[in-house]
């Protein structure tokens, strides 16, 4: 028996009134995503990227069609329920790391194993830093880290609660070419060794190119 | 010109709405409080001027020289003569102060006169014309005289022809002990009355207004003669009167901590302005435009935008001024001058350039990279600063309205004090508490490292919260206990009528009478005339000083007979100072203080007085606080029952008795026809419309301070308001479900507002203290209105917590 996808889109498609009449952002979108599977979206700006993902991750709700994590769709539930069902599944890596500026470096890791009720929760964060090799500034917040020290700090919050569904939405985009190539080693590594599905959207074809599989959004549509 | 839909614009924003309506409120604020001290201080020379007769009196055993009067050229003035004359109808004899006038008097004011005893009074401009007198109506009962008969004064028969119910320039010397009779200046040389060696003062009265008072103080000084001396309507003690030296204290007071709290909600709001400014700065730097250009625009065209509200702000304290005069409804109305008005109009501008100029001019000096990039500023030791240079605006301010420093000179030093002090003093809870949150459940902790992590916005936004919740609860105290303390001292059934000369033989049945009338009667007290002669059994002349001060309230009370009493309780507006009220021996006294310290009494002097019967000695067992405005009969000395026995009294006594049973006086007076009967209505009523006109002024100011502590509310809300949404968004991202964000948002603003309000409290109770000292002469005693914090903060913490989530996308939102 095949096993249940993790993210499993259909005919997705979202729509906004605009003045000149609606607007179609994204239209007729398939994607199917495996439990360890890799998946490039890259596209110009304005092609709907971040829209695509804002609904994949249930943070949005389509004007047609249905996204299902787990085999467990988005639409039938409300909004605390997609919440815990994201929180249940998936996690998230932003280009502009959006860490929470009051919270350590520890604090921020442990923010999602806490809000999903996570046993343990300080050691399993400490140990997450040390993945990242930010064990010793735990105690750093945010504006005290460089910026490729804060994404790997977001990278370890992502993988702290060891989700099924990593979202990276240009996760170099912010970093230095050092940087962003030490971050992005990390990311593929950890997908590889925890089995996490990627889908990744960026603008650079030669992070895009680490991805298993690979669709351009072209004016509201996925190439492959 | 700018375009004015730019100048629209900002008020899109909620922090500008926000700053305008600070900016409006201390506009409206400091009006306010000049126009109204202005006005009231111009009305109180008037009336002080009123009340002695002219802005400038010359005093003399001699009338003013004709040098003199030429100096004067055509400036309004009167002459009268004040001397005591026997009057003799029949067997009877009564002494009265006669005061002759000239055609001039008086100067201010309108005296009162009726055409039958107990009349209605009217009010005319002149006094009596020459071959006519004018009488008090307690010399009429006395000589059992009738308008319209002639009466004998000195060598002249003179027509009787009106009841002088009340001068304006009587003032408060309502006791004087023999009834008035007016007459003629020219009336006096025919009386044969004045020959040398005739106690009589002359004065010529002058009307100098405002500025030339000194002038003509000036002119005249060089001229007087030994026997004259100068007096002015600044001398005078009335503005010293308990209410009004009360109200000024607590408008200074109060539009000090508006111009504060306006200035803290400007500061928060500002912070919001200038991070909703920063992205067009960043570009306009990145296209090239001048730290000047970028200056202009920016500050420019805010303070365009606000100048609306600034208008509006003195708009309405002028129409606030214009409704109370007409209410005051006195013709001779203060005309401000226009740099009153200018520096009305800066006052607000110097507030905006103190609280919000600074963050908004850093704006120009921070790299587009960092505002465009959204990379996050570090605190900045500057912001510091900001709030440090954000407390000059208020003292300028300050020295802008009272043209120095002096006056509020510890007001300032304590508002400094509480503005830099109170949020160091909040930063030690603030890192306990960070430290003590490390266990508390998830929610707790994420609202408090809200908080507690930054201590740069925390504190400035606690310290102004706790500011704004202390002045409420404080100024509603005070405005309360004000009411209550001028309510307390003039009650509605103050005594209305004082009653001298009644002998012991007439004592119960004059007793019976009142009690038949429903009159309330605080006390009798036996008057024994006699004057002090020796301290500790030495002269008192060289015991109590070398140096002649006819100024000095001691000198004062030497030089004449005092009025001595003895009771058995201590009166109700009387209070021991030191010492203790005197006990059932015969032989203590108790002395008013402010006399003692001038004659240099302690307790155990012993002191003699002499009066008709001989001498009585007494020791001085202590010293009381007079309230000399309480309407009731005062002392300066009380003795022990007992200690007058033998010496020949009267009884001095005070009532009330509703105005719509005055008809039934000339009944007393018949049956009781020596009595002095004094009518105080018309002072009474006068100082019961002060006291009213000074409790709405201050009801309106603790509105002012009320609307002043809800804009900082308001405002710190707003400053918090877009972080706390991308945290929102950020916590709904990582899976948070909406009772987890309102479990946060609430506890955040528990914390926040719970805080603020507990060390409210404890600002509250340190400020009892000197608020009581400063203001009532004593403590202020705690009351329920310090948990009135409570009444704002629950509402808004209700709020929190019913507010709905934000449907937003978190993913717009976490990208603004």
């Amino acid at each position: 028996m095949a096993s249940t996808p993790v993210l499993d889109a259909r005919q997705l498609s979202k729509t906004v009134p605009a003045p000149e009449g609606t607007l179609t952002l994204l239209d007729d979108i398939h994607l199917t995503l495996n439990p360890g599977d890799s998946l490039a979206i890259t596209g110009p700006s304005g092609s709907g990227k971040s829209t695509l993902l804002g609904l994949l991750a249930g943070l949005d709700v389509p004007s047609a069609g249905e996204v299902r994590l787990r085999g467990e769709p988005f639409s039938a539930l409300d909004e605390d329920g997609r919440a815990a069902l994201r929180g249940r599944y998936c996690s998230f890596v932003f280009q502009a790391f959006h860490l929470v500026a009051d919270l350590n470096a520890l604090e921020n890791v442990q923010l999602p194993l806490e809000i999903a009720g996570a046993a343990r929760a300080r050691e399993r964060a400490r140990h997450w830093l040390e993945r990242v090799g930010l064990g010793h500034r735990e105690r750093h917040f945010p504006a005290q880290l460089s910026g490729g020290e804060q994404q790997r700090v977001a990278l370890a919050r992502a993988f702290a609660v060891e989700p099924d569904l990593l979202f990276a939405d240009e996760p170099t985009g912010s970093l230095d070419r050092a940087n962003g190539d030490q971050v992005a080693q990390l990311l593929f590594d950890l997908n590889r060794d925890h089995g996490t599905a990627l889908v990744l959207v960026t603008h650079d074809p030669a992070l895009a190119a680490h991805c298993a599989h690979h669709h351009e959004l072209v004016e509201g549509r996925l190439n492959a | 010109m700018p375009d004015p839909r730019l100048l629209l614009r900002p008020w899109r924003s909620g922090a500008f709405r926000i700053q305008a309506l600070a900016l409006l409120v201390a506009s409206l604020a400091i009006a306010a409080v000049v126009l109204l001290r202005g006005e009231l201080e111009h009305r109180f020379a008037n009336r002080t001027a009123e009340a002695i007769g002219g802005d400038l009196i010359l005093e003399g055993s001699q009338p003013a020289s004709e040098p003199q009067i030429a100096l004067l050229g055509d400036r309004p003035r009167s002459a009268i003569s004040r001397f005591t004359t026997v009057l003799v109808r029949d067997d009877t004899f009564v002494l009265v102060s006669v005061k002759a006038v000239d055609d001039g008097y008086p100067l201010f004011g309108q005296l009162r006169v009726s055409e039958r005893r107990f009349g209605d009074p009217v009010a005319v401009d002149r006094g009596p014309p020459a071959g006519e007198v004018w009488l008090a109506g307690t010399a009429l009962d006395r000589l059992d005289q009738n308008l319209g008969e002639f009466i004998t004064v000195g060598d002249r028969a003179l027509l009787v022809s009106k009841v002088l119910v009340r001068e304006p320039d009587q003032g408060a010397g309502f006791y004087s002990m023999n009834p008035r009779l007016m007459m003629n200046l020219a009336d006096v040389p025919s009386t044969g009355i004045l020959g040398p060696g005739t106690r009589v003062r002359h004065e010529l009265r002058i009307a100098a207004p405002g500025d030339q008072l000194t002038e003509v103080a000036e002119a005249l000084r060089p001229t007087l003669a030994v026997n004259q001396e100068i007096d002015t309507r600044e001398d005078a003690g009335l503005r010293s009167m308990g209410p009004l030296r009360q109200l000024t204290l607590w408008g200074q007071l109060a539009v000090m901590m508006v111009v504060l709290l306006c200035g803290g909600a400007v500061y928060l709001a500002a912070g919001v302005r200038g991070a909703e400014q920063a992205g067009r700065c960043a570009v306009m730097k990145t296209f090239g435009a001048s730290r000047r250009r970028i200056l202009g625009q920016v500050l420019g065209r805010e303070l365009l935008a606000l100048l609306p509200s600034l208008l509006l702000g003195l708009g309405l304290a002028a129409l606030a001024f214009t409704l109370l005069r007409r209410w005051l409804g006195e013709a001779l109305a203060w005309q401000p001058p226009w740099h009153t008005w200018l520096l009305l109009g800066l006052a607000p501008v110097v507030i905006w350039a103190g609280f919000a100029l600074p963050r908004l001019w850093r704006l120009a000096h921070l790299p587009a990279r960092d505002i465009l990039g959204d990379r996050p500023q570090a605190p900045s030791a500057r912001a510091g600063l900001n709030l440090i240079g954000a407390l000059a605006a208020p003292v300028l301010v300050a020295m802008m309205l009272s043209g120095s420093l002096s006056d509020l000179g510890q007001l300032l030093a304590l508002m400094v004090a509480v503005a830099v002090g109170l949020p160091l003093l909040l930063w030690g809870p603030l890192r306990l508490a960070d430290r003590a949150g490390q266990r508390w459940p998830l929610p707790a902790r994420l609202a408090l490292r809200r908080l507690s992590r930054r201590p740069l916005t925390t504190l400035p936004m606690l310290a102004a919260m706790v500011l704004a919740l202390s002045i409420m609860s404080l100024a509603t105290q005070v405005g309360q206990q004000l009411l209550a303390d001028w309510r307390d001292r003039l009650p509605e059934n103050a005594p209305n009528y004082f009653v001298l000369n009644l002998f012991d033989q007439d004592l119960d049945a004059f007793r019976d009478w009142l009690d038949r009338h429903d009159a309330r009667v605080p006390g009798y007290y036996p008057v024994v005339r006699g004057r002090l002669t020796r301290i500790n059994d030495e002269p008192v002349r060289e015991a109590v000083t070398k140096e002649e001060d006819d100024d000095d309230q001691g000198q004062r009370a030497l030089n004449r007979d005092l009025s001595l009493t003895e009771a058995d309780t201590l009166p109700d507006s009387n209070r021991t100072l030191e010492g203790r009220w005197v006990g059932d021996a015969a032989g203590e006294v108790s002395v008013e203080s402010e006399l003692a310290e001038s004659l240099g009494l302690t307790v155990g002097d012993s002191l003699t007085f002499t009066g008709q019967a001989g001498d009585l000695q007494a020791t001085v067992v202590g010293l009381r606080e007079v309230d000399w405005e309480s309407f009731e009969p005062n002392f300066y000395f009380m003795f022990s029952p007992g200690t007058l026995d033998g010496q020949s009294r009267y009884w001095l006594t005070s009532f009330y008795l509703p105005e719509n049973r005055t008809g039934e006086l000339p009944d007393l007076i018949r049956q009781f026809p020596q009595i002095t009967l004094l009518d105080v209505n018309a002072l009474l009523d006068q100082a019961q419309g002060l006291i009213d006109q000074a409790s709405r002024a201050a009801l309106a100011l603790a509105v002012l301070l009320l609307a002043a502590s809800v804009l900082v509310m308001a405002a710190a809300w707003l400053a918090g308001g877009q972080q706390r949404r991308r945290d929102e968004a950020l916590l709904r991202v990582l899976g948070a479900r909406n009772r987890l964000l309102r479990r946060v948002a609430v506890l955040e603003q528990l914390l926040l507002l719970g805080g603020a309000a507990l060390f409210a409290h404890l600002l509250h109770l340190a400020a009892l203290v000197p608020l009581g000292v400063k203001l009532f002469d004593g403590d202020l005693p705690l009351s329920a209105w310090i948990l009135l914090p409570w009444v704002v903060v629950l509402p808004l913490l209700a709020l929190e917590a019913l507010r709905p989530r934000s449907q937003d996308r978190p993913l717009a939102r976490l990208a603004h």
